[in-house]
């Protein structure tokens, strides 16, 4: 089975091969119980993710965003953090929230339409606002970063974003000040091949992992459909930052199952036989293979996860459904912390009093 | 008693602020060594360190950008952009986050964010070097902009830009960062969103704010010299609009000039009519004036005197406003 | 089992209508959650709407072929009676302002059962205070008085929607030694004391901030007290907004403000018509020992504070005569339980009792 185009040219590390089989070592500091972590996490996400997709469908959220293909990636990459650590989002790592303990239903918020940005307490989850404009939360993670740096905690950031965000200019400022200033900074590159329906080849001609040496930092490019290897690499990059070594740039090869958004018909620009190429590149199914053969899981633990991600799903689904619209208030309770006399008249005109 | 220029006065406010407040950094494109093209920043970084006063890459989507993260681990930043026109590459920043973050939030982060832009004509500079920006900030619901016409005003206003919880964009005018006055520097007066009245008389209110302060102080000299007492308002915030003042001057003159350099079309000219005209409509004798920048780009130096409202034009306004 | 309608969702951003395929259910059917029931043809995509319940399919609403507008019926289901309400995409509504809007949704008024007298069929103020049945506070007085004033009339009506909530009080006993103490230093009756403690405590428990909206619990951000004001015209209660963001004396200020106003019936409209989120009632300015407060409007709580007087308390294992006073604390039982509204009162008492945290309060 051929793997996607985008992943031709310099091949990306990996410890599992797509069947499953080891092809690097395995032991990366996960232990037992971690494994099956990453195993759960990544069932419970995509369990979710569909059942985003399906309420977006009935009505209950706008436009959701899906990121089925990208589990691996996203949990991977997740666990390799620590507690103190904070990660700017793009607008697709709903399975990095879960795994960092955002609540889901807060989460959703955003996509119900029920508030912009970050719903949750974007400080005490560690976990920024949800970033619609491509590539600006790149910067925010630089200026996070060097605020750390600052203040000599030893804490590090990281910057989710997809290969279309590269082409920004924020990306590449953002990028370049790392470097100048040695940012404990990791740059997390999610190349799912498509930004809405430009392929990643029209997006960019060279290999998006090679733009770091140009900043004077390191790039890997790692099989972003591997947890394992997700999880090394980002781990690795972790390390340098916290060391005081600087930022790194990986590029994560994956592949975006879904439509860009339920808004979005993926049909009119890319051939189902592409994406039922790439379901041959699963990282689900290739993590549990290895699992069970490594004897870490089982049909019945298997079972058990998906049973626990069903009804995790419809938790969620109760949590929002049974959600209003907030306060009209809201609309104005928090745009400045001082408001001005004219802006608290408007409030009034607009609320009656 | 001492007499200070709006540079050395700008730079006297980060100095204190730097002192008053351990979180306040101060970065941007020259700031550090140079101390600024314009010498705002001069020595800030020896008595500081480049720890807290540092250069960056020409990067203003960047610089801005970097900004908000650090209002996320705390930090109080003041930035500057150049000069106008280079401001525009962190517009997305500005517009999308740092006059929405705190909502976005719901005020769990404060962006307490001071964004100094080196702004409007009058130095015979070049293309892209005496643009008016102002309306694409006030038009940015989040921010606050403010404008000092003079050297101390220029102190304070900065000083509460810096301390201010909400995001605050300071527009110099560049063609005044020489101008001197004497006095000592203060916080205590006026902050963000209060104007000033700077001259008193009944017939008519000029309104202006920046370089075009100066020039609506001559044009009420020159209308006295013809009997017409014409009252200038210093606006100083653009956002918040001090519109009690507008209303009462309105009121008491019945007559409303507006001054900017700024295009006409949706300049501030455009807010000051209609916030006198919902205000004081009952009071006013005749429409309000708005004698401003032409609807053209910015021309080239030898062409500025033309483009930028003169002491004449103002004169003129007024005193077709008071015999209307 | 019950009759649930589900209209046709928006698929994409901003469209109108979609086109119906094909049917993948047929009327008689049984469906889960999330079962394919019918693809729609969009002028962006194809896509197949998931059944948002478990049930069994009434009706189809529209033939294959046909066009189908967002917001409009889409199939029929029977559902068990638990089944999860899905929320209509809001669609366009009956036409009121702003403020009435507000209004409506304060008093529960359903606009869409409003007959509109205002221009172009908006419905105006008076229109919801009519269904309501409460009276138009800026209308002209009534002609011919009838025994009950309609502020009294208003009061009733409101308690009797009150007294249809399962509510409960639970009293304690409060040493008000350190209370009383700080409350003379300041000068201040208890009251603004304990509206400051609030502030500080309600955070903590965000229940007894909450309200219950029939489908849900509505948590709120602030912490906006009403204060029962005994007037001449009957009772009032006014709200004191955002508590924890004031000092006491800011809080002082305000409650003289509000009692004032309510009591020359000079309260401005934003007074009437702030929604408190919790409740106090200081039954000790009348001499009770205890109360048992009815909810008010919107609150899942409210707090009686009797009169402060010398009691006997053990203290330390010994009789002694001590300023004491009795909370009240009543609660929608819907909300919360008895150990919830324990735990909250043990927290502010904690805060009553204290010489040292009373003196960190805000000023």
């Amino acid at each position: 089975m051929d793997a996607p185009r985008h992943w031709a040219g310099t091949a990306a590390t990996r410890i599992l091969a797509p069947d499953g089989t080891a092809v690097g070592d395995p032991a990366v500091g996960l232990g037992p119980d971690d494994l099956r972590d990453a195993l759960r996490w990544m069932v419970l996400a995509r369990r979710l993710d569909r059942e985003c997709i399906a309420l977006q469908r009935q009505g209950e959220l706008t436009v959701y965003p899906g990121f089925e293909g990208q589990e691996a990636a996203q949990i991977g990459s997740a666990m390799a953090l620590g507690a103190e650590d904070f990660i700017f989002p793009s607008f697709r790592e709903l399975a990095v929230a879960l795994a960092r303990g955002v609540d889901p239903v807060r989460y959703l918020w955003y996509h119900r339409g029920t508030w912009h940005g970050g719903p949750y307490d974007p400080r005490a989850t560690r976990f920024g606002p949800i970033c619609i404009p491509i590539a600006t939360q790149i910067a925010h993670a630089a200026g996070y970063a060097l605020g750390q740096q600052l203040d000599g905690v030893g804490a590090i950031t990281v910057a989710y974003f997809g290969d279309g965000a590269t082409s920004e200019g924020d990306f590449h400022e953002a990028a370049n000040l790392a470097g100048v200033r040695r940012l404990p900074l990791v740059l997390f590159c999610q190349n799912n091949g498509w930004a809405i329906s430009v392929p990643t080849r029209e997006q960019t001609a060279g290999e998006i992992w090679r733009r770091a040496e140009g900043y004077g930092f390191p790039g890997v490019r790692v099989d972003g459909n591997d947890v394992l290897g997700v999880y090394a690499a980002t781990r690795a990059a972790v390390d340098r930052a916290r060391a005081g070594e600087g930022p790194t740039l990986i590029e994560a090869l994956t592949y975006r199952i879904g439509a860009h958004s339920t808004a979005d018909d993926a049909t009119r620009y890319r051939d189902a036989a592409e994406v039922a190429g790439a379901r041959a590149f699963d990282p689900i199914a290739r993590f549990g293979a290895w699992m069970r053969s490594a004897g870490h899981a089982d049909d019945d633990l298997l079972a058990t996860y998906q049973a626990e991600a069903d009804e995790h799903a419809l938790a969620v689904r109760a949590g929002l459904v049974a959600q209003g619209p907030p306060p009209e208030a809201w609309a104005f309770d928090w745009v400045y912390a001082h408001p001005p006399a004219p802006f608290l008249r408007q409030r009034e005109e607009a609320l009656g009093g | 008693m001492a007499e200070w220029t709006m540079s050395a006065a700008l730079n006297r406010a980060l100095w204190d602020a730097l002192i008053d407040d351990q979180r306040v950094l101060v970065f941007g494109e020259d700031v550090g060594v140079s101390g600024g093209v314009f010498r705002v920043t001069d020595g800030l970084q020896a008595e500081f360190g480049d720890r807290r006063v540092f250069d960056t890459p020409i990067s203003e989507a960047a610089i801005v950008g970097a900004a908000v993260g650090l209002c996320f681990a705390g930090w109080r930043p003041v930035v500057e952009m150049q000069f106008d026109a280079f401001s525009y590459p962190a517009l997305e920043q500005v517009i999308d986050h740092v006059a929405k973050m705190r909502m976005r939030t719901r005020g769990r982060v404060d962006l307490p964010i001071t964004i100094r832009i080196a702004a409007f004509g009058g130095i015979k500079g070049k293309e892209h070097h005496g643009e008016s920006p102002e309306t694409y900030y006030v038009h940015t619901a989040g921010l606050k902009v403010v404008v000092p016409s003079s050297p101390l005003d220029a102190y304070r206003l900065l000083r509460h830009a810096v301390a201010d919880a909400d995001p605050v964009v300071v527009l110099e005018p560049k063609a005044r960062y020489w101008g001197k006055e004497a006095g000592e520097l203060a916080t205590e007066g006026p902050g963000i969103g209060a104007g000033r009245v700077l001259r008193t008389g009944d017939d008519v209110t000029v309104v202006a704010y920046g370089t075009m302060v100066a020039r609506a102080l001559d044009a009420a000299t020159v209308l006295g010299e013809r009997g017409v007492g014409a009252r200038v308002v210093d606006l100083r915030s653009l956002s918040p609009l001090d519109e009690d003042l507008l209303a009462r001057c309105a009121r008491e003159t019945g007559r409303v000039v507006v001054v900017h350099e700024a295009p006409r079309t949706l300049g501030m000219g455009a807010e000051v009519a209609a916030r006198v005209m919902e205000l004081a409509f009952d009071s006013l004798a005749a429409p309000v004036a708005r004698v401003t920048g032409w609807d053209a780009p910015y021309p080239p130096a030898s062409l500025e005197d033309g483009y930028l409202p003169s002491v004449d034009r103002i004169v003129d306004a007024a005193m077709a406003t008071v015999a209307y | 089992m019950a009759e649930r309608v589900f209209v046709m969702p928006d698929p994409g951003e901003g469209l109108e209508e979609g086109t119906i395929v094909a049917w993948l259910v047929a009327a008689g059917d049984a469906v889960e959650l999330n079962q394919p029931l019918v693809e729609v043809e969009t002028a962006k995509a194809a896509v197949e709407i998931p059944s948002p319940f478990a049930g069994t399919v009434v009706t189809l609403h529209g033939d294959e072929g046909s066009d189908i507008a967002v917001g409009a019926p889409l199939v029929t289901f029977d559902v068990e009676g638990d089944a999860a309400e899905p929320q209509v995409p809001p669609t366009d509504g009956p036409r009121a302002t702003p403020p009435v809007r507000k209004l409506a949704k304060e008093l529960a008024v359903d606009l869409a059962a409003v007959a509109g007298t205002g221009p172009g069929g908006r419905i105006t103020e008076a229109d919801v205070r009519a269904v309501a049945g409460e009276p138009d506070v800026d209308a002209p007085a009534p002609g011919a008085p009838s025994e009950l004033s309609p502020t009294r009339r208003a009061i009733a009506a409101n308690l009797e929607r009150q007294a249809a909530i399962p509510q409960v009080t639970t009293f304690r006993t409060l040493d008000a030694t350190a209370l009383d103490a700080h409350r003379r230093a300041l000068d201040l009756s208890p009251l603004p004391l304990v509206v400051a403690a609030l502030g500080v405590v309600v955070p903590d428990h965000p229940l007894v901030n909450s309200a219950w909206r029939d489908d849900h619990i509505e948590a709120r951000e602030t912490v906006d007290v009403g204060i029962a004001v005994d007037t001449d015209h009957g009772l009032f209660v006014p709200v004191l907004r955002d508590a924890g963001r004031r000092g006491i004396g800011a809080i002082a200020a305000e409650l003289d403000r509000l009692a004032d106003a309510a009591r020359t019936g000079s309260l401005a409209a934003e007074d009437r018509r702030a929604t408190a989120t919790i409740a106090v009632s200081n039954t000790g300015s009348y001499g009770s020992e205890a109360g048992t407060p009815i909810l008010s409007p919107g609150t899942s709580v409210t707090l009686a504070i009797g009169v402060i007087a010398p009691r006997a308390l053990v203290v330390d294992g010994e009789v002694a005569a001590r300023p004491a006073a009795t909370l009240s604390l009543t609660f929608d039982h819907r909300v919360l339980d008895g150990a919830a509204a324990g735990r909250f009162l043990t927290d502010l008492m904690a805060v009553l009792q204290s010489p040292e945290r009373l003196r960190d309060l805000p000023r």
